[in-house]
């Protein structure tokens, strides 16, 4: 097994999936977590793996990186088999769509920096890697963590508050 | 000592403080109320966040790609198949029940085959029937072929002549045959009305031609075992009777069966793709009087040119019934009862509400008068 492949296994899950949520489009976050992989391919050698593979995969969103076709075929070959052992998510219903919209929502209300903190702590990275990642402090983490929580938390009651209030409406 | 700040508590709950910084805060908590309560506060932000953030990995379907989806697809082509399979036997143990005649008997294998060979489309090819014409229009031709009586041989030829002359139309023809075979020669015997007529009777079927297709085939074919409705697939004189009235309106009725039964002449209208009714009329002549044979497609093309002016005496002509029809409900066919004007019992069936036939009763009687126009004017 290649070096790319052994931090391909290791880390595509994890990072698609903060891809995904940052960006709310998985085929979108597949590019960038593919792109990530490649970018690393070009490395000699890296100090703290899932921090900068979360690292890149934020600037690269940011920057909307020049694809290297030739080595994501491989890798896209990688991702199908992957996604073939994955368990496919449930059936979307109304109530779960509706969950997802109001969660996309109150994310998107979050400031970059707090959501990509919170987003890469879903994800496992420890304090350390997350300011490596996003340049922070490491005693900042902490307060821009617990920032992030509570308005996320708070806007999404808000939302759901809002919601209820016009379901009864609409019942009225 | 301070409060804690709640970056520290944050901190201290995701384990990222050191053990002497841990020890410090834990202590703290256990005798501060306030810093105790702002710790569950933490612990609650903590949780729902991450369960808010779960919810984000429902994107809208269809965004997950590729490749490794096209596989389900086969499957579904193949149930599709076996549901058209089962409704081909099921319709071929109901004949032998219901039909005695000679005729019918005959012609049973024809309908399996026929069947058994749009099942076998419906598996192979469901992606071809959208791309290849040539290949509709001979599916058209297999189908045409053994539901026109052997004596028609005229008709045979004029169906063949129009397979070939307009492609696009045939490529419809089949598709609205693979429901419900019969409609076929019916869909080439219009001629040119394409727009109105054939587009809207194969609305759903030419849409998107993929297993979602095939699997409304599945569906409605196996409606048909569940009431009277099987005798669609089951008549024999498919070709017989085809007239259809251009001025009726946005989907025109038409007439896609006569399955025969002692006393009574049967009717079985399509209404809208694959919705049939069934107008059973307690009568004591044969169906002669409806059979259109070889010259049937001129037939339609005439009155498609005059129907217009002379449906309108016809339906004067035609007085409408003063009783209200009665109805009854069975197994969700509704059946409307009434008497006709020259005191003929006749009977409306389908799965429709008493509205519905009612307004299905109205167009029949239109698409009725239109034809005895154009008998008239032979």
């Amino acid at each position: 097994m290649t070096d790319v492949e052994r931090l391909f296994r290791t880390y595509n899950a994890a990072l698609v999936r903060y891809l995904t949520r940052r960006l709310g489009d998985r085929d979108w976050a597949e590019e960038v977590a593919q792109e990530t992989f490649v970018r690393a391919l070009r490395q000699t050698s890296i100090q703290n793996e899932r921090a900068w593979l979360f690292a890149v995969a934020t600037n690269l969103v940011r920057d909307e990186a020049r694809k290297d076709m030739r080595r994501r075929k491989h890798l896209a070959l990688l991702a199908e088999e992957e996604r073939d052992a994955m368990v496919e998510p449930e059936e979307t219903t109304l109530e779960r769509a509706q969950e997802a919209a109001m969660a996309r929502k109150a994310v998107d209300a979050l400031a970059e920096r707090d959501r990509l903190a919170l987003l890469m702590r879903e994800e496992g990275l420890d304090y350390d890697e997350i300011a490596e990642a996003l340049e922070l402090s490491p005693g900042s983490v902490g307060t821009t963590l617990s920032r992030a929580r509570r308005r996320l938390v708070e806007s999404y009651e808000a939302l759901q508050k809002s919601q209820e209030e016009r379901e009864k409406n609409a019942a009225s | 000592m301070q409060h804690l700040e709640e970056g520290a508590i944050h901190s201290w709950l995701d384990g990222a403080l050191s053990a002497e910084e841990a020890a410090r805060v834990s202590a703290h908590v256990e005798e501060c109320a306030q810093c105790a309560a702002a710790v569950a506060e933490a612990r609650g932000f903590i949780a729902a966040s991450s369960r808010i953030l779960t919810a984000l990995d429902h994107v809208p379907k269809g965004v997950v790609p590729i490749g490794v989806r096209a596989k389900p697809r086969n499957w579904t082509a193949w149930r599709a198949a076996a549901a058209v399979l089962v409704v081909a036997l099921g319709s071929f143990s109901v004949l032998r029940e219901r039909m005695g005649t000679r005729q019918n008997a005959e012609v049973v294998p024809f309908r399996a085959t026929t069947t058994a060979a749009v099942a076998d489309r419906a598996a192979i090819d469901t992606v071809q029937r959208e791309s290849s014409p040539t290949n509709e229009a001979q599916s058209a031709k297999v189908l045409a072929k053994p539901t026109t009586p052997p004596s028609d041989g005229n008709q045979a030829v004029a169906s063949k002549s129009k397979s070939q002359g307009t492609p696009k139309q045939d490529n419809v023809s089949a598709l609205a045959a693979a429901p419900r075979p019969l409609a076929v020669a019916s869909d080439l015997g219009r001629g040119t009305r394409e727009n109105s007529a054939t587009s809207q009777g194969a609305g759903t079927a030419t849409t998107k031609i993929d297993v979602g297709a095939a699997r409304v085939y599945g569906g409605r074919i196996s409606e048909p075992l569940s009431g009277r409705v099987a005798d669609v697939a089951l008549s024999t004189r498919a070709a017989a009777g085809l007239m259809s009235d251009p001025a009726v309106g946005p989907v025109p009725i038409r007439v896609v069966g006569t399955p025969r039964a002692f006393g009574e002449k049967r009717t079985l209208y399509e209404i809208a793709p694959g919705d049939t009714v069934l107008l059973a009329e307690a009568v004591t002549f044969q169906l002669d009087a409806a059979v259109v044979t070889a010259s049937g497609a001129t037939r339609v093309a005439q009155s498609a040119d005059t129907s217009a002016a002379r449906q309108i005496k016809i339906r004067g002509a035609a007085p409408a019934v003063a009783a209200p029809p009665s109805a009854q409900s069975l197994n969700g066919v509704t059946t409307l009862t009434w008497t006709d004007a020259s005191g003929n019992t006749m009977k409306l069936s389908g799965r429709h509400s008493y509205a519905e036939l009612l307004e299905i009763r109205r167009r029949i009687e239109q698409l009725r008068a239109a034809e005895a126009a154009a008998k008239k004017t032979k």
